[in-house]
């Protein structure tokens, strides 16, 4: 599912305070089966933008299309998207309401009118997919769960209903490392079994290891629609945008501007030491 | 000073063989001192500073704070003025309908006079550029926004000792060096006592101690450089160490290797 936003305009509007412009004027691409990272500092946008993709919120102005067709050229059509498109939010495991992840993680299938069958198998499959053990996690009260392990039953829960996009807002926040990588791995298997994902964070090395664009917001404009590479060397509209390097770039980089002969757009701790590594052994063989 | 002595806990007393959360955690904490607490999902952080400021009552051991010892129902409130604590998710501590009312909620609730609340509030807006917001109710402010409204609702209180889990987490890069460095001017200049919960190695670098749980119990303590050096045991206990420390000591043993 491709989808595409043109000339978006946004402001919130409330009784009480006069109406501020969220977004502005946003053009974009979000190519299907890839991972595309959302960045920009709080307050930028980021949350408003992705409320758009599948119809949470209505633009003012211009238009989010998705497969070539404005998502409110009908209702049927809205409707089909939020089928498709799964919005994992901020703190999500906040939103349960279950007495048990089984109910909890079969909402939304239920709600979709699947048969009894074909619930049962969603939710096993999106508990695999989130590496839960669905033995022993389908009668536990999802409240009694970890803070690991409810992030997990949530994300599964948007899971379950198989959309083809996946969205997640801060899908790391909380989490400790081992979680965070569970999470992540998440997010690249689900684009490996050939979906797409958009996710919004502000873990720069989260977002240079894996994704394929970035789109970076400022104060509701996009300054940015591009690759990580690009990105990562200008560093005016990083910081303009309040944002910063990620960590083992920033070694690397360090590494080099030091007179190190090696390449610093390297993303993982791994690639990072195997760089170092043969760098070191360029010198010893001088 | 702020003490921690041999504190357990437990979420499920009815059993028999229960499991404690808490095991004999002892800690104290300065005036002007900064602790980062980290450790894993599940073991125990949260537990541990709701035991501080009374939110939770521990099984076993004392809190006590400049010589105050928490006792229920007795010195509760006394204890709660002194520690001020700011929550992971700040919609679990935002109750007013709009940022101005959420700042002077607390100072309203001791009877601070007007025109002090008022002075104190514009402050608070100010230092925490909330001031555009004003009169907005919460909701309609992004997610790290309120977690700035949450931490300007919480130092206007002035307390002596401020607790904050994960108080940045929603917050880009920039706006978290600013949340930081007014953390660490509070301790340095108001020299407040401050502890912070934070999955963020590189945070941990800048403060004084870092104290690492493990299912309930302190596994490692020390200055930042004491404790990140112990790479394999951080790792064992299902953290990381901070990049450049993990990077540069690779670098070392590299060089050493030729």
């Amino acid at each position: 599912m491709d989808i595409s936003v043109v000339k978006l305009n946004f402001s919130y509007r409330s009784f009480v305070v006069s109406s501020q412009q969220a977004l502005k004027d946003i053009t974009l691409q979000i190519p299907s089966e890839m991972i595309t990272a959302i960045v920009g500092s709080a307050g930028s946008g980021k949350t408003t933008l992705i409320q758009h993709f599948n119809g949470l919120l209505a633009p003012d102005s211009g238009n989010v299309i998705v497969n070539g067709k404005d998502i409110f050229a009908d209702k049927d059509y809205v409707a089909y998207i939020r089928k498709h498109i799964g919005v994992v939010f901020q703190f999500p495991e906040y939103q349960f309401f279950e007495e048990n992840v089984f109910d909890e993680v079969a909402f939304g299938p239920k709600n979709l009118g699947w048969s009894r069958n074909e619930i049962r198998n969603s939710v096993e499959k999106s508990l695999k997919m989130v590496g839960l053990d669905s033995e022993k996690y389908l009668r536990r009260s999802p409240f009694t769960l970890s803070g690991g392990e409810k992030r997990r039953v949530a994300i599964a829960s948007i899971l379950s209903m198989e959309p083809d996009v996946l969205i997640m807002d801060e899908p790391t926040v909380g989490l400790d490392p081992a979680s965070a990588k569970i999470v992540e791995n998440i997010m690249v298997e689900y684009y490996n079994s050939g979906r797409t994902v958009i996710f919004v964070s502000h873990n720069m090395d989260l977002v240079s290891r894996i994704s394929h664009k970035i789109i970076v917001l400022n104060s509701g404009k996009k300054v940015f629609e591009g690759k990580k590479e690009e990105l990562l060397v200008n560093e005016i509209l990083l910081r303009d945008a309040g944002l910063c390097l990620p960590e083992v770039y920033k070694f690397m980089k360090n590494l080099q501007a030091d007179g190190f002969n090696l390449n610093p757009m390297v993303f993982t701790v791994k690639d990072a030491k195997r760089e170092m590594k043969a760098c070191i052994k360029r010198i010893d063989s001088v | 000073m702020l003490e921690l002595k041999n504190i357990s806990f437990s979420y499920n007393k009815q059993n028999q063989e229960y499991e404690f959360s808490l095991k004999n955690v002892s800690f104290c904490l300065n005036r002007g001192e900064k602790i980062a607490l980290m450790g894993a999902n599940g073991s125990g952080k949260s537990t541990l500073i709701r035991c501080i400021n009374g939110l939770l009552k521990p099984d076993k051991g004392q809190v006590i704070v400049d010589g105050v010892e928490l006792v229920f129902p007795d010195t509760v409130l006394e204890i709660r003025k002194k520690v001020g604590m700011v929550f992971q998710n700040p919609d679990n501590q935002i109750v007013t309908t709009s940022v101005e009312r959420e700042i002077a909620f607390g100072l309203e609730n001791i009877g601070t006079g007007k025109r002090e609340m008022d002075f104190k509030v514009q402050k608070a807006l100010e230092q925490f550029h909330l001031g555009k917001y004003r009169t907005r109710p919460p909701h309609l402010l992004s997610g790290g926004e309120r977690q700035r409204l949450a931490l300007a609702s919480v130092l206007v209180m002035e307390p002596d000792y401020l607790i904050l889990d994960e108080p940045t987490s929603l917050l880009d890069p920039a706006g978290r060096e600013e949340i930081l460095s007014t953390i660490t001017a509070q301790a340095e200049n108001e020299k407040k006592g401050v502890i912070l919960v934070t999955q963020f190695p590189e945070e941990a670098l800048e403060f004084d101690r870092v104290v690492i749980l493990d299912s309930g119990e302190i596994v490692i303590q020390g200055t930042p450089d004491q404790v990140f050096s112990e790479t394999d045991k951080i790792k064992s206990v299902g953290l990381d160490v901070p990049v450049k420390t993990e990077l540069g000591k690779y670098l070392k043993e590299l060089i050493s290797g030729y």
